[in-house]
């Protein structure tokens, strides 16, 4: 995983905003070293993210795969197909070609990292600007483990990379530590 | 009464050089604080990013 943003698709609606949303659905967009990850990957990860055996509460959380091009959609429609198949469930997953996405407000982006003035901070004044905070793949990374995603091993192995000082190591780690243990 | 005036005045000076010594202890601690960290260049996994991905968008629920 390269990058990764919040956002807004799948509607008709304008520059929709969180308390404007029309009829976009909340989304994930990520960029991807097709070399390392497949899409594939991805499409398993959609599928253990949620349960998409239930009509969605409303349009805000649909579930839907937005794919990019001919090979995307032939992807997710077998893997739709496979899924359904395992589980023995019709899914309510809509496989809609991808139109425009439309970023979420700041204070969407990296939502488990903002929880963390001090991590903000320190990534804030490498990247002043939203954007290139938003297009971190460090922030990214951090914003994940903080959520307890991936594996501590992984973790110690990149902490280098991410460009924290030493006390920004210490409560990444610690946070991760915590989280990842359960 | 000219003893006191010396006295309270000296008490003055004191307790402004006490006020002056926090001051600047606590400036010098910031100082030093904002020092020990300072980012001269972007992450090294941000500067390895590759410059080819591709892009996949789910609404996940």
């Amino acid at each position: 995983m390269v990058r990764t943003r919040v956002g807004y698709a799948g509607g008709t609606s304008e520059d929709p905003a969180y308390y404007n949303l029309g009829d976009h659905s909340e989304t994930l967009q990520v960029d991807y070293d097709p070399s390392i990850l497949s899409y594939s990957d991805l499409l398993q990860v959609f599928w253990e993210s949620h349960n998409p055996e239930f009509p969605a509460y409303s349009r805000q959380y649909a579930s839907i795969i937005f794919y990019h091009d001919k090979e995307q959609r032939r992807l997710a429609e077998e893997s739709g197909a496979r899924e359904e198949a395992r589980r023995g469930a019709r899914l309510h997953t809509e496989i809609v070609p991808y139109s425009a996405f439309y970023l979420a407000e700041d204070y969407h982006q990296k939502y488990r990292l903002q929880g963390h003035p001090g991590l903000v901070e320190e990534y804030r004044r490498i990247y002043p600007a939203m954007e290139d905070f938003v297009a971190s793949t460090a922030v990214a990374r951090v914003n994940g483990y903080l959520g307890g995603h991936g594996d501590l091993a992984t973790l110690r192995k990149e902490l280098d990379s991410y460009g924290l000082s030493e006390a920004g190591r210490e409560e990444l780690l610690s946070t991760a530590a915590r989280s990842l243990a359960w | 009464m000219r003893s006191a005036a010396k006295y309270y005045l000296l008490t003055l000076c004191l307790i402004a050089a006490i006020a002056a010594g926090v001051v600047h202890a606590s400036t010098k601690e910031r100082q030093t604080m904002s020092e020990r960290w300072i980012p001269t260049a972007i992450p090294s996994i941000d500067a390895a990013a590759p410059a080819v991905t591709e892009t996949a968008t789910f609404a996940l629920g």
